[in-house]
């Protein structure tokens, strides 16, 4: 009995000892805490490889949310981060310049914008009508009742407002006016509706969200929908191109007239309009003008380690940074922007001119 | 003048005699407030208005309820699948037993996102066991039959260890005097080892239910709707944020203390019959 109990000690104590060698190793790191975007897991894992060898002394944190919910990790749950990554580059102006912290300041007061996506419709080799999509009908195939369509919660999810946008413009472009209500909207107990005045169609989205019918499978996060739509229980999605092509599905190249990924279609991405219609919204202001996807990144003002945050934005913007990006199929804006290069810290002003 | 003294030495002579009950209540203080504390709080700090809101809100009050509703489901299925497979395992060697009991514990420490995927591709529309349940009309994407599956494989294993530790303390003895007067095993399970056993399987079940409750992992691969109690806390956050999310998982906790404590009165007031 005394030996066994001797023996457990020896076990707990060694297991601590290897333990807190295994953290303790080597030079004092710095710490700094990157909350991205879920779209951006893939190429800031791979730049967060080639950043840390470049500064062995600065350990890179990553924690990846939805982009809206990468923000409330500062604002609402009082996290210091140092860097906020998201994919609506509109959503740090809207939810980290009028919040403030408890000193008084804003929680950011810039914003870079950096790298785009574009949307695709992703499937599988045994989604339904697999072999005969394209892009003259895939707006039809998916809003065929015997087809599912996963949609991502527009109410939560940068994907989701999207994909209506895309619906949205796609209702123009092919000149379909009941789109949007065929592939998702009237499969709601209470409908997503779509209505065009003046050339604007504005996609309303009501406060419950409730499928009612097995045409339309609803998920907070585009990864759940992947992993449904890789397991065969959704045939359709619409999704980034680079999570897609990450997955490794197939995917079907939107016109770019509608895909929000392409700068030079701006004026015509505006012919959209999502109205979320959320009497509590509280940090979000529920419409969203149909703009090109552009991905925003910020250092809050409360962040802890800015000058490594620094450095690793003046890796992202640098050329090592924007290959990988490329790789991911996330294009990098050219030239990038900045909305208030006034409020930058001085290492960075320089990149803009 | 003399007060003092006589007072420490009594005081010594108390802490003397019941130094290992003084030591033990502070180290269970320390942990009886660390998890009594955020629950306190989250009830009872949060924003009333937004509380009393939830309190008439079917969409709370209903995922409430089919949470409470479909964890109970599971642990009675798994009651019925889990007590005999504890029952061989506690009276019983085969080969590979050590395996086997190491492999029912898998599912606590999976990660529930990988369970809920995992399950995805046995019991989705295109696999072999969903395509079964299919053909009688049972679909696990966004049914309560997908948030029973989830919860079932996440919480099973408590109920399973907790029965077969009660299985094994039940004297083997007091089967054979059975079997030698005349009963059949069905008989000495019935009346004799799951009567003997039966608190430790009441608590396993009872562990089972209310970790089927706190699933979300794996329930949100498989069934967003229905909506569970822990999703829809994790929707309200994300879309309104803490004020709106903090008063539903308010009135989970309250639910389920009244829930549990009430059954740890019922399984008290029945030992003190024993």
């Amino acid at each position: 009995m005394r030996q066994f109990r001797q023996g457990i000690i020896v076990l707990l104590l060694s297991c601590v000892i290897v333990f807190s060698g295994c953290s303790g190793t080597g030079a004092k790191k710095s710490t700094l805490v990157v909350l991205e975007a879920d779209s951006l897991m893939v190429p800031f894992a791979q730049i967060q490889t080639a950043f840390e060898q470049a500064n062995p002394d600065i350990n890179v944190e990553l924690q990846s949310y939805g982009s809206i919910q990468a923000i409330r990790q500062v604002t609402e749950l009082g996290q210091e981060a140092d860097i906020v990554a998201v994919a609506d580059d509109s959503l740090i102006p809207m939810m980290m310049y009028q919040s403030k912290m408890a000193d008084g300041k804003t929680y950011a007061n810039w914003d870079i914008e950096s790298n785009t996506n574009q949307l695709v419709l992703a499937y599988s080799s045994t989604s339904k009508y697999a072999d005969e999509i394209n892009s003259s009908n895939w707006y039809q195939i998916i809003s065929r009742p015997d087809v599912t369509f996963g949609f991502t919660d527009p109410r939560i999810d940068a994907v989701g407002y999207r994909t209506l946008m895309t619906l949205g413009l796609a209702s123009l472009y092919y000149n379909d006016p009941t789109l949007v209500q065929d592939a998702v909207g009237s499969h709601f107990s209470m409908p997503i509706t779509a209505d065009t005045v003046d050339g604007i169609t504005t996609v309303s989205v009501p406060e419950l969200l409730e499928p009612t019918d097995s045409h339309l499978v609803l998920r907070n996060a585009d990864m759940e929908l992947l992993a449904l739509l890789q397991s065969g229980n959704i045939d359709y999605t619409i999704d980034y191109k680079s999570v897609v092509v990450q997955d490794g599905l197939n995917y079907l190249e939107l016109p770019p007239e509608i895909n929000l990924g392409d700068s030079s279609y701006a004026q015509n991405y505006q012919k959209v309009i999502v109205d979320i219609n959320y009497q509590r919204f509280l940090s979000v202001s529920p419409i969203f003008q149909g703009l090109p996807i552009i991905y925003g990144m910020t250092i809050p003002n409360n962040a802890q380690n800015t000058d490594a945050a620094i450095k690793f934005i003046q890796f992202v913007l640098g050329p090592k940074g924007q290959k990988i990006f490329q790789n991911c199929n996330q294009p990098e804006l050219i030239p990038p922007i900045c909305d208030n290069v006034s409020a930058l810290p001085n290492a960075l002003k320089t990149l803009f001119h | 003048m003399e007060v003092w003294p006589k007072f420490a030495r009594a005081a010594g002579s108390y802490f003397k005699r019941h130094r290992l009950l003084i030591v033990f209540s502070v180290f269970s203080l320390v942990i009886l407030l660390f998890i009594l504390i955020p629950l306190f709080k989250m009830v009872f700090l949060s924003n009333k208005a937004a509380l009393w809101q939830a309190l008439r809100d079917t969409t709370v009050l209903e995922s409430i309820w089919v949470t409470l509703y479909a964890a109970l489901i599971t642990a009675v299925i798994g009651f019925i699948l889990g007590v005999p497979l504890a029952y061989i395992l506690a009276r019983h060697n085969f080969p590979l037993k050590g395996a086997v009991e190491g492999l029912i514990d898998l599912p606590i420490v999976v990660p529930h996102t990988a369970a809920g995927i995992a399950l995805l591709f046995v019991f989705g529309r295109n696999y072999l066991l969903g395509k079964w349940f299919n053909a009688i009309g049972i679909n696990f994407v966004d049914s309560l039959a997908g948030i029973i599956i989830a919860m079932l494989f996440v919480s099973v294993p408590f109920l399973i260890d907790s029965a077969k530790d009660g299985f094994r303390k039940v004297d083997v003895r007091l089967e054979n005097v059975a079997r030698t007067l005349g009963a059949s095993p069905w008989q000495v399970f019935r009346r004799v080892t799951f009567p003997l056993a039966r608190r430790s399987i009441f608590t396993g079940t009872l562990m089972m239910w209310a970790r089927g409750i706190s699933e979300f992992g794996a329930v949100i691969i498989l069934t967003y709707f229905p909506m569970v109690a822990s999703i829809l806390i994790y929707q309200r956050f994300e879309s309104y944020g803490l004020t709106q999310a903090i008063p539903v998982a308010a009135i989970l906790v309250v639910v389920c203390a009244l829930i549990f404590i009430g059954f740890r009165y019922i399984l008290q007031r029945e030992k003190k019959r024993d």
